[in-house]
């Protein structure tokens, strides 16, 4: 902007001169018109900057690395033309706080609207969300600003990429699991509920033929054992950090998003938790499908790095010991709580920090695909 | 801190990937107004338009080129036709050399024309036949233009803005025309459409142009052409007055269509040392033409005809400036003296020097056309300087004269034939006489010489006889009324010059008007010429060795060698008048009588309407106006600038409890304005007024704000980024509370005046 008065200026002073210079009338006008045509722009964006109105489009979800544009609508229910609307708009990602101001502007007819593009992109998973943070009316020559109400805001999820993961789950031997469901979409291994009665193919456990029906039918028929779903599982993302990394904060993520995805695949209903810094309390969501999944992840996202108390401190005060049968913990550093968190069912750590704890599992942000890809919990 | 190669983030404005057809034509049109504002400074300070055929080549080819390139955007193809271009010119470098070299040499030698009409500027010349290169020229330049234009346009519009109103007001100085509106008026529209957003571009295009059209329509019905050329000349006169004079002026500069310069101060206008005691006639400003009670320095264009001979003249070594001391110099056995100026209080655009000046000092350039006077350089001329001259002229004019004629000498003939062609090119301009003075006093003149025959076939000795009798009849005792100036300077040296130089042109001597100080100096004095010895007098041109002053103006001779019996003699004729000068063998007005007329012409000048400083001239005030106007809007943005980013920095610093503290104290800056003014007080007193201001959620959050900022103050616990977030909320809070509740003026002093936000 200040260079763009300096021009103006220059442009001013020399028009003046040359006015002079050359006894043009022509140049004489132009040389008055850079002085005028402000301040009589100035009065008309005055009677305007009121009823000026502002919103902002985004599309819902984009991928990480990809290019999508995001639009600022301007309505002018006015009669007068606007030379120049400057909106300063802010992208954030809230996630792990990455942020991005820029600048943009556009003319808009009388009774018209207008809509101004911008292009964003993350390279990293989160929720970025888009403000305009101020918006003025300005002349022609862009010199005098007039502020108009600037409220629109709007965000979208950037999606984490997952990788494909292993997950087994190992029955807790200390814990008694009262298995109250089983899972229609895939066999399990507990032989006291037939998942499916089928016929033979090489391969079947002898155990699992069904001699009675085999005799009946005359060929080999065999039974496939239920799949017991639990809900007790859980999976705790530890916010609390002191010097955030963006991508450490975005190797978590996808490591905490893959393992949801694998076991929600295996039919396991758990519960996501997590610490948020502004309530600087412990939030917990029941996962039950991919939907759930999917509608989680704009508030996970929300969740940046909190400094203070750790999330498992928070955790421990917020549930008693012993609810949940699994609990798999993705941190970024161990907390003196952290460890204190197998009262609460059997513990799993996934960190990305450098200290790597009994019942812990390290990946780091540029190789964890590769070593969370078989994972025993 | 946050690497840089870790932010992942990235925001800006959308990138048009597609180049649509409205894209395309708003391109091509500022590339074509640029390429033809470009195309008209290059022939402001070229003379381009003289070569008809290669300005319209230049036209056709800068115009389809801005075209083509603006189709090669529209199928993303731009980057195709730079190698092209470049691989062209390299085919026409090659195959086509001699007729490029010679269109060039044309073009080179209008440019030489026009510099040396322009700015007096002499360049050598290139060899060009015919025009049988200009094709070729024009299409090249017009490339060369188009594609500057169109990549300006497209990279750099600000730029290209600034760029073009530089270079329109260096070519305005070099060669003012009313073309150079359209690179001008091509930089404001480049300025209203400098966007990266096209929509916006036609909306401030189009009320820019929409209101400029109004505003200049309203101007070119209303305000005469008058008063807008008026307002040029005296804008013209105050930058003159600006650049070269130090308070009131002193000399009219041949201006005498108004009331004359009149001081009767007797301070110091130049201080003079020479070495020698002798009379110098310092001339600064030299009359060449008159008209409408104006003289004037020979105009650049009428020299500029003859900017050969002027080449080949400078070559030889030879300016009219120091002609008698380049002819002292063919003879030999003269003696030199030096003389320091010091410009107090004169007009600096002139060197004040006399006619024995030597070449070497005389501050006359090989490359530079200067028919009559010697200007100075520099943007506020030379206030000191120091030269050498003859001395002793006086018994060295006659035996030159006498050389001259006698010597046989390769040298001398050069010098001579030299001298020659200068003497015609005087004669071409110095005998001109204005039809009005003519008309006024023809009859006069004419029955002066009539004893001698018509006044076109007078000798050299009866043209003299007869300007002198003239004058006696005109500024005699029974002094003739109907004189040219006698409105604006009746019975004045400047008169009188102005007179004696017609009159003698009348009868076929060149003859001109110079002004200047007549003083005596003593050996190795400084010496103080005041405006007592500011005047004018006539020179006239003595075959041989050059102009040459002559002392018929009242109240110079005396200060010269006294009269002959044989009459007038030019300086330097000696005390005895031995010389071959001129020679005026009648009538010479009686010393006390000219006194006399001089202590008359004294009362009768007119005491009001003196031309004084700028103070008088409402242009000067105009632009000082304007000026100051315009520095003062700078220098509030820069100041505004300065404060928003300082405060900018102290409220991102690295130590958050300052950074908190300073948000605080911020906000209570923004409060003041408010009517919540804390005073020597504590913030929490302002809890409660605030809250019923601004709404009680206000109130309490100041109050939260207040206790942070006092453990930012004095706890040794850091607040954490929340509370410097929730900080930076409450100030922004407060300064939209501060917007939404001040009125529009108010406003504008807190922005612009307390820069408060």
């Amino acid at each position: 902007m200040i260079g763009l008065k300096l021009l103006w200026l220059l442009l001013t002073a020399g028009l003046w001169l040359l006015s002079l210079m050359t006894a043009s009338t022509l140049l004489l006008g132009a040389a008055c018109c850079m002085i005028l045509l402000p301040l009589i722009v100035l009065t008309f964006n005055l009677a305007a900057a009121k009823r000026i109105k502002l919103s902002v489009r985004l599309p819902v979800n984009i991928r990480k690395g990809q290019e999508e544009t995001a639009e600022i609508t301007v309505e002018n229910p006015t009669r007068i033309p606007l030379c120049r609307l400057k909106c300063c708009v802010r992208f954030r990602n809230q996630l792990n706080g990455e942020e991005q101001v820029c600048r943009i502007s556009c003319g808009v007819l009388p009774k018209k609207t207008q809509t101004m593009s911008l292009t964003f992109r993350s390279a990293y998973c989160g929720r970025v969300r888009m403000e305009v943070l101020s918006a003025h009316l300005y002349d022609c020559f862009g010199l005098i600003g007039v502020p108009v109400k600037a409220d629109a805001h709007g965000a979208c999820v950037v999606q984490p990429d997952m990788f494909p993961q292993n997950l087994v789950i190992l029955p807790a031997a200390d814990r008694t699991e009262e298995a109250e469901d089983y899972s229609n979409e895939r066999p399990g291994y507990d032989l006291s509920e037939t998942f499916q009665i089928r016929e033979y193919v090489p391969g079947d456990s002898q155990r699992q033929i069904h001699w009675k029906l085999s005799q009946k039918f005359d060929r080999l028929i065999v039974r496939d054992p239920s799949l017991p779903i639990t809900r007790t599982a859980a999976v705790f993302w530890e916010r609390t950090e002191e010097h955030p990394a963006v991508r450490k904060t975005d190797a978590e993520a996808e490591a905490l998003v893959s393992v949801c995805r694998s076991l929600l695949s295996q039919s396991v209903q758990f519960t996501v938790c997590w610490n948020e810094a502004e309530s600087g309390r412990c939030m917990f969501q029941t996962i039950r499908d991919m939907d759930d999944l999917i509608g989680l992840l704009p508030r996970l996202f929300t969740a940046k790095a909190s400094q203070g108390e750790s999330g498992a401190s928070l955790l421990l005060q917020s549930t008693q010991a012993g609810c949940f049968s699994h609990l798999i913990c993705v941190t970024d550093q161990i907390y003196p709580q952290t460890q204190a968190l197998s009262s609460l069912g059997q513990l799993t750590i996934l960190t990305c920090g450098r200290d790597v704890p009994e019942n812990g599992i390290r990946f780091d942000e540029s190789d964890y695909a590769h070593q969370l890809a078989e994972l025993v919990v | 801190m946050r690497q840089k190669d870790e932010i992942g983030l990235y925001a800006g404005p959308s990138r048009e990937t597609r180049c649509g057809a409205a894209h395309v034509i708003s391109r091509f049109a500022f590339s074509a107004l640029v390429f033809l504002s470009l195309t008209e400074l290059l022939i402001t300070v070229s003379g381009f338009e003289q070569l008809r055929m290669g300005l319209i080549l230049l036209l056709a080819s800068g115009l389809l080129l801005c075209g083509a390139f603006a189709a090669a955007s529209y199928f993303r193809r731009e980057s195709v036709l730079v190698p092209v271009l470049l691989a062209l010119l390299l085919l026409v470098c090659v195959f086509c050399r001699n007729q490029m070299m010679n269109g060039f040499g044309t073009a080179w030698n209008e440019m030489r024309s026009l510099w040396a009409s322009a700015k007096g500027v002499l360049l050598p010349m290139a060899n060009a036949e015919g025009q049988s290169g200009m094709w070729l020229v024009g299409c090249l330049l017009g490339c060369l233009l188009a594609a500057a234009s169109y990549l300006l346009v497209k990279h750099a519009p600000a730029v290209c803005a600034a760029l073009l109103m530089v270079l329109t007001v260096t070519a305005c100085l070099f060669r003012a025309g009313p073309w150079l509106a359209i690179p001008a008026v091509a930089s404001v529209l480049l300025l209203a459409a400098h966007s990266g957003q096209r929509r916006q571009s036609i909306v401030s295009l189009l009320s820019c142009v929409v209101f400029s059209a109004l505003v200049i329509a309203v101007l070119v019905l209303f305000v005469p052409s008058s008063a807008v050329q008026g307002l040029s000349d005296q804008s013209m006169e105050s930058i003159h007055h600006w650049r070269y004079e130090r308070g009131q002026e002193i000399l009219p500069e041949g201006d005498l269509s108004q009331p004359l310069p009149n001081s009767d101060s007797d301070a110091a206008i130049l201080k003079v040392t020479s070495d020698t005691a002798q009379t110098l006639y310092l001339r600064g400003f030299v009359g060449d033409t008159y008209e409408r009670e104006r003289w004037a320095t020979l105009s650049s264009e009428a020299a500029a005809q003859e900017k050969d001979l002027f080449y080949w003249l400078h070559q030889s070594g030879f300016y009219p400036q120091s002609q008698l001391a380049l002819a002292a110099r063919q003879m030999g056995g003269f003696e030199t003296g030096t003389v320091r100026v010091q410009n107090v209080a004169g007009c600096s655009m002139y060197r004040y020097a006399p006619c024995t000046i030597l070449p070497e000092t005389a501050g006359t350039q090989k490359n530079t056309l200067q028919p009559s006077d010697t200007r100075t350089s520099g943007w506020n001329g030379e206030r000191s300087y120091s030269y050498l001259t003859l001395t002793h002229i006086q018994t060295v004019l006659p035996a030159l004269l006498d050389f001259l004629q006698t010597d046989q000498s390769a040298q001398t003939s050069a010098y001579l034939q030299a001298e020659s062609a200068y003497r015609a090119f005087v004669r071409s301009y110095a005998l001109e006489v204005p039809a009005e003075f003519r008309a006024q006093l023809g009859a006069v003149l004419d029955d002066c010489c009539s004893q001698y025959g018509t006044a076109d076939s007078l000798t050299k000795e009866e043209a003299q006889v007869s300007a002198l009798a003239f004058l006696e009849q005109c500024f005699g005792a029974d002094r003739y009324a109907s004189l040219p100036l006698e409105d604006t300077a009746p019975g004045t040296q400047y008169q009188y010059a102005t007179v004696a130089a017609l009159a003698l042109r009348y009868y076929g001597i060149p003859a001109r008007y110079a002004e200047g100080y007549v003083v005596s100096v003593n050996e190795n004095e400084v010496t103080d010429v005041d405006a007592a010895c500011a005047g004018a007098w006539v020179e006239v041109y003595q075959d041989g060795v050059g102009w040459l002053p002559l002392e018929l103006t009242p109240g110079l001779e005396s200060l010269s060698a006294e009269q002959t019996e044989d009459g007038v003699k030019p300086v330097g004729t000696g005390a005895d008048g031995e010389g071959d000068g001129l020679r005026v063998t009648e009538g010479q007005t009686p010393q006390e009588e000219l006194d006399a007329q001089d202590d008359q012409t004294q009362e009768d000048q007119p005491k009001g309407g003196q031309r004084t400083g700028l103070v008088t001239k409402p242009a000067f005030w105009i632009l000082l106006l304007a000026a100051l106007l315009l520095l003062l809007i700078a220098a509030m943005v820069l100041r505004r600038y300065l404060i928003l980013r300082k405060r900018r920095e102290s409220f991102t610093q690295a130590d958050r409890s300052a950074a908190v503290g300073c948000l605080f104290a911020d906000a209570a800056a923004l409060l003041e304005p408010l009517g919540l003014r804390r005073g020597c007080g504590s913030m929490l007193a302002l809890c409660g007024p605030a809250g019923e201001h601004l709404g009680t959620a206000y109130g309490e959050e100041l109050r939260e704000m207040v206790m942070l900022n006092a453990q930012s103050l004095f706890s040794s616990h850091t607040p954490d980024e929340a509370q410097l977030a929730r900080m930076t909320r409450f100030h922004e809070q407060t300064r939209k509370e501060l917007l939404a509740h001040t009125k529009f003026l108010k406003k504008i002093q807190l922005q612009w005046l307390k820069c408060l936000f």
